[in-house]
């Protein structure tokens, strides 16, 4: 393990760097790394397939923490805080770090970006692997679809039944309405109330994504994209669309 | 014309993307393929290769078991030394009741194994998403760079910023605001507290899905450790809303 001392990267503006970070930024270095510093080494072959509670080296971590320390201590920084008021002050610090990289911190508002899903990725609940179902995918509207109200087909899951139905305008989906979705339970309820809403914000705020693609799990399921699917296509069908 | 379809299977829905092209049987082979993952990977089917590898009744030596298993099995067991232990298979609660769950390598892994067909099938631009795993080929329907949004890890309806670059490309996110705290650190079993999510961007998914979980348990701290992995770079939301960068990172960011 090197430590590089990259100099030379300038103080973008000048401004009291917050007390706070400073302690964050010595936190950084007290905590555990709990990994090398040295590059990956091509291990030996795998390991037998039953290995239980396998434990970090303590002195090994020990160690890689005082380096860690070392590292944070010529660290290059550039700190971005924003306020509420939409107001950014832009702090960066000078020198290398242990593996020549900077880093950025800033604070992370939630940003009004569009969101998720050009392609809905989902998260099956808690069950077992998905089923070999297809569903096609509840894909932005082609344009021309006739405008009016289309109900999907129901399906059942393990906690009930989902039904949807997709209003269109203007050729694009104004509204999706849950007709039916599991209430049996206690638990359903709560997964009904906090899911669905989602689900539909998702839909609706979908058509106008300008990312190709999201990483980072994003909320659905599979019963809410079967029936929203089956409404997609009477829709599609209805206006003559095929596919 | 581009073929799209979204297949649920390995316990997450696979979107697939493939660019001006009308040839379903490339959308059919990489359906067939995850299914095949399934059978053989799923910690959730009870004579599934790594369910009885778990349990013992098979070992990893066993005519049975494929060159692809011991594939993973060899790049977990060099993961879980280049980590110091952070990357663990051995460590984890499985589903199947034993501690040996692959899961966090074996989703990525497939997903890329998938885009290297596409490619020696001469396909050039496409787009697999794997629950929030992606690997990308060439570039997007508009001949412009892929634009991929990371999930703002509070609020899943939005994107906390944008990545855009041409294939091959991957990017891989762990996080536990799906199912709860379901990332532990296989030295303590505890789960993680620091961090909200990590994302992983380099040039190939199985490394890239590995890495984000990696960086993940080692918390901020492990961007120094992924800076030395080339071609790899991240970022790491914390649990109180800081977004945390390494340099290299910052070249994929959409303006």
């Amino acid at each position: 393990m090197t430590t590089p001392s990259k100099s030379g990267k300038s103080t973008r503006q000048t401004a009291p760097i917050d007390p706070l970070l400073q302690q964050r930024l010595a936190q950084l270095g007290n905590r555990r790394p709990g990994s090398p510093l040295s590059p990956p080494k091509n291990g030996p072959a795998a390991k037998p397939p039953t290995k239980p509670g396998r434990r970090a080296k303590p002195a090994r971590a020990a160690k890689l923490s005082a380096l860690a320390l070392s590292a944070v201590t010529t660290l290059g920084l550039t700190v971005v805080f924003a306020d509420q008021n939409g107001q950014t002050d832009s702090v960066q610090l000078t020198s290398g770090t242990a593996a020549g990289s900077l880093i950025t911190v800033a604070a992370a508002p939630p940003t009004a970006v569009t969101p998720a899903a050009v392609t809905p990725a989902a998260v099956t609940p808690a069950t077992t692997v998905a089923p070999a179902a297809t569903v096609a995918v509840a894909a932005p509207a082609p344009a021309g679809v006739v405008d009016g109200t289309y109900v999907g087909g129901s399906d059942r899951n393990r906690w009930g039944t989902v039904q949807v139905q997709v209003v269109y305008s203007g050729g694009q989906v104004a509204d999706v309405q849950i007709l039916q979705y599991p209430n049996g339970d206690r638990n359903s309820i709560r997964i009904s109330q906090v899911a669905l809403p989602r689900l539909v914000n998702e839909t609706l705020r979908s058509q106008s994504a300008d990312v190709n693609t999201v990483s980072g799990a994003t909320y659905t399921s599979k019963s809410y994209r079967i029936s929203m699917q089956s409404a997609i296509d009477a829709a599609n069908a209805a206006s003559g669309i095929s596919g | 014309m581009s073929l799209h379809h979204v297949e649920a299977v390995m316990g997450t829905s696979i979107s697939i993307d493939i660019v001006d092209s009308h040839d379903r049987s490339l959308v059919e082979e990489l359906v067939a393929w995850f299914h095949e993952v399934d059978e053989v990977f799923s910690p959730y089917k009870d004579d599934s290769v790594i369910s009885r590898l778990g349990r013992g009744d098979l070992a990893h030596t066993d005519v049975q078991v494929s060159d692809d298993v011991r594939e993973v099995l060899q790049r977990c067991g060099e993961l879980n030394e280049a980590t110091d232990g952070v990357f663990d298979v051995w460590s984890l609660p499985s589903p199947n009741g034993t501690c040996f769950d692959p899961c966090g390598y074996v989703k990525g892994w497939s997903v890329q194994r998938a885009a290297r067909l596409l490619e020696q099938r001469g396909v050039i631009d496409f787009c697999i998403n794997a629950g929030g795993d992606v690997a990308l080929g060439g570039l997007s329907g508009d001949h412009a760079p892929w634009r991929v949004g990371i999930r703002h890890p509070d609020d899943s309806m939005a994107v906390a910023f944008v990545l855009e670059g041409a294939g091959p490309l991957a990017v891989a996110t762990s996080a536990s605001y799906e199912r709860g705290a379901h990332i532990v650190d296989p030295r303590t079993g505890q789960p993680i507290t620091e961090l909200a999510s990590a994302t992983v961007v380099g040039p190939d998914l199985a490394d890239a899905d590995a890495y984000a979980t990696v960086l993940y348990v080692m918390g901020a701290d492990g961007l120094y450790w992924l800076a030395q992995q080339p071609g790899y770079s991240g970022c790491v939301f914390t649990r109180d809303g800081q977004l945390i960068t390494s340099e290299e990172f910052n070249f994929y960011r959409a303006a």
